[in-house]
């Protein structure tokens, strides 16, 4: 037989004292596992504490995805994991994604312009919607002014993204800072026939064409 | 990546007494693929990780602090503490030699349980219970389920059959140091905290907490078998 060590074996505390420690032992214990332990390592998290401390992201599960299961087997639908890459930082401007279902519009239009005569191609674009464009003029230059308006607000308000006074082609793209009419007014200040060809691909409604005018080396816009 | 035996702040806040580097419990990560890499006979760093995996293993460490809490004698922290590396040795040995697969969680829920039984004992509930256990038999039984903790993992780092028994041996011979290395820093805290009066207020109370945190690793380790 061991001698006692403990200085508590010889004179042991009563009955009712142990029990007592016993019992602080245990409800500690209890309490850490519950509420931190279990949610660390098993994202077990019966009171939501470890979740309220961020405890359960320790050992979270994988993010999964229910994908249809085409290729044999049985089930409707098999759980496939897919990739956790975190929070990212907030959008400085959100509405720079733009989703849509449908497919973007895209034409090819050409129009030429006798000497003196203008025209004016515009689409029609919501607000932060995209458009891309190009366009070349043959035969001669061209004043140029790729702008904007809103539908019906006349011809005080309008805003410009590019003048040419004289140029023969044009590139770009363009997000509509509001709702209305974003095109190109053309003017041939040549003395010669000129083609214009103007290529457009975007999210917008639809073009305008406001057709061929004037026919004197005094147009404008 | 988390390792599996990650400590949560409340349970290393109690363990810092008795642990220097309450750390991991597992061989570490990258250890773990040392220990795949290796062919043939590698003493030095098997030794090296046998020290260091019990310099870091908070679980053997408390029950260590447990057993030498109330031993004032350096024969009997001696006694004790040999009894205890016998007892670990042989289940070591001989589990990896056999290849006995204990499973990890069970074999560490059962030293939780070693913890909690010396914290019990420590304050005289045996006593009172007027149940008589011969402390060295219990150290060197608890000293086999420790071992074989020790022989599971060191089985689950798929060791090359290269060299495996010097390995091994150096394995041991490292926990062996680095058991004698934890006990002479528990050992210093110790006499320091005796030389005050605040030891006998607080040892009842230490004790408390040690068998609170066994039984903290036991509810862990039986969870972890239950959910796994």
């Amino acid at each position: 037989m061991s001698k006692p060590v403990s200085p508590y074996e010889s004179n042991p505390p009563s009955g009712k004292g142990i029990l007592v420690s016993v019992a602080v032992a245990l409800a500690g214990a209890a309490a850490v596992l519950v509420t931190i332990i279990l949610p660390a390592e098993y994202n077990i998290d019966p009171t939501r504490i470890g979740g309220a401390l961020g405890l359960t992201a320790l050992n979270a599960p994988a993010r999964t995805v229910q994908v249809a299961n085409v290729v044999g087997g049985n089930e409707k639908y098999r759980e496939v994991a897919i990739p956790d890459f975190g929070q990212p930082v907030p959008l400085p401007n959100p509405d720079v994604f733009q989703k849509r279902t449908a497919a973007a519009n895209s034409e090819t239009l050409t129009i030429t312009l006798q000497p003196g005569q203008q025209t004016e191609l515009k689409t029609l674009l919501k607000t932060s919607q995209m458009l891309l464009f190009s366009w070349q003029a043959e035969g001669g230059q061209v004043y140029t002014d790729f702008h904007g308006h809103e539908p019906g607000a006349g011809d005080d308000f309008w805003v410009r993204y590019e003048e040419q006074q004289a140029g023969t082609e044009g590139r770009g793209s363009l997000v509509a800072p509001f709702e209305g009419e974003h095109g190109w007014f053309w003017l041939n200040i040549s003395e010669t026939p000129v083609t214009i060809k103007l290529s457009v691909n975007g999210y917008y409604e639809k073009m305008i064409n406001y057709g061929i005018s004037g026919g004197t080396p005094s147009g404008g816009k | 990546m988390f390792t599996k035996h990650g400590v949560s702040a409340t349970v290393s806040l109690l363990l810092v007494l008795f642990a220097p580097l309450a750390l991991a419990h597992g061989v570490a990560g990258g250890d773990a693929a040392y220990l795949e890499r290796i062919q043939g006979v590698q003493f030095i760093p098997l030794m090296y990780l046998g020290a260091k995996h019990m310099v870091t293993g908070y679980d053997h460490l408390l029950f260590l602090a447990g057993v030498i809490f109330f031993l004032y004698r350096i024969k009997d922290v001696a006694l004790y503490v040999t009894l205890f590396a016998v007892g670990h040795s042989v289940t070591l040995l001989t589990g990896v030699l056999a290849g006995i697969h204990a499973n990890p969680y069970i074999v560490d829920a059962i030293i939780g349980l070693s913890v909690v039984y010396k914290a019990f004992e420590n304050i005289g509930g045996f006593k009172r219970l007027g149940i008589a256990i011969d402390t060295r038999a219990a150290v060197l039984l608890f000293g086999f389920a420790h071992g074989f903790g020790l022989s599971t993992k060191l089985q689950d780092l798929s060791l090359s059959q290269d060299g495996l028994v010097p390995n091994m041996i150096a394995f041991n011979i490292g926990v062996e140091l680095g058991q004698f290395a934890a006990l002479a820093l528990i050992l210093i805290a110790f006499n320091l905290w005796r030389r005050g009066d605040t030891f006998v207020r607080g040892a009842y109370a230490a004790n408390v907490l040690i068998m609170a945190a066994g039984f903290a690793l036991f509810g862990y380790q039986l969870t972890g078998y239950l959910v796994t």
